[in-house]
């Protein structure tokens, strides 16, 4: 009985022991293998990581690679239309400027019509009681016979009156006045060909994109 | 009082120690080959084919270049049509405003 009872104590001591190996080893396996699992999780982390992180250079290096050999296409095309509006402005503007060149050198009643407004409008706008007009020597009899009409015109409408000495000293392939003040400080220019550049540089941008 | 074997005891623990070493190995070596798992994981899955996004972006941006050359194309050809269907208009315009007439 003593010998049964010592066998089965030393079984029972001997499973107890085999069972907290067991318990260990299932203890570290289980550790190591919930390792593996974090070390492989972190791994694909970190290669996505890294991957979006290389893409993301790989793409702005390209973009810019290739954004600079559009860029140079891109201005290339643009110059292109520029030159082809530009040429479709200039053949505009050059038929504007051959209609006036014809008006003002055949002296057209239309050229005289604006001359006296022309006239008009320089010495409004110098406002001076004394001015010297300039014209060409073509244009001074003319000039000379519109400036009683002006002369009215100024005072009925701003109740003014000047006194006005014509000089012929504008050069014969210019057409148009410069109003000067008699002490020849201030002046007005309404040149026809200033005026065509003034136009050309003030409005026809706008004119060209009236809608 | 219950006289124990303990030589008994003893291989048994001496046993149940060595199974825990092993125990200790097997799970260095399954870090050792988890880690090497991850390197390759790394490696493989790190991998871009830069080829491929070069060819991406240069069609992305071969489309924006072709619809700024439609649009260019149309504004022109709006400019283009406007000149025509009022240049006699504008001419007009241009002259009467440099003579004067309309003042």
């Amino acid at each position: 009985m003593r010998v049964q009872e010592e066998r089965e104590i030393l079984a029972a001591l001997i499973k107890e022991i085999e069972k907290a190996a067991d318990d260990e080893i299932k203890k570290i396996l289980g550790e190591a293998e919930k390792q593996k699992v974090e070390i492989l999780k972190e791994a694909e982390e970190r290669a996505l990581k890294e991957r979006k992180k290389k893409e993301m250079e790989i793409r702005r290096k390209a973009r810019m690679e290739i954004l600079k050999e559009l860029s140079f296409k891109r201005i290339s095309y643009r110059k292109k239309i520029l030159l082809e509006k530009y040429k479709l402005i200039t053949s505009l503007v050059d038929e504007a400027r051959k209609i006036v060149i014809d008006e003002v050198r055949k002296g057209s009643h239309l050229y005289y019509l604006g001359l006296e407004k022309l006239l008009e409008e320089a010495i409004i706008n110098l406002n001076k009681n004394n001015v010297i007009i300039i014209c060409n020597k073509r244009d001074r009899e003319n000039i000379e016979g519109m400036l009683q009409k002006v002369y009215e015109s100024i005072k009925e409408k701003y109740n003014r009156e000047f006194n006005a000495e014509i000089r012929s000293t504008l050069p014969d392939d210019e057409y148009g006045v410069i109003v000067l003040s008699s002490d020849k400080r201030e002046y007005y220019i309404n040149t026809i060909s200033s005026r065509f550049d003034y136009y050309i540089k003030e409005y026809l941008p706008e004119l060209l994109y009236k809608k | 009082m219950v006289d124990i074997d303990f030589t008994r005891l003893l291989v048994a623990e001496r046993e149940a120690d060595k199974r825990i070493e092993k125990a200790h190995k097997r799970a260095d070596e399954i870090l050792r080959q988890a880690r090497e798992e991850a390197r390759k994981i790394f490696e493989e899955k790190s991998k871009i084919d830069e080829q491929a996004i070069y060819e991406e972006i240069r069609n992305e941006l071969a489309k924006e270049y072709e619809d700024f050359s439609i649009r260019l194309a149309n504004q022109f050809e709006g400019f283009r049509k406007y000149i025509e269907e009022n240049r006699e208009e504008i001419i007009q315009k241009i002259v009467m405003l440099t003579l004067g007439v309309n003042l």
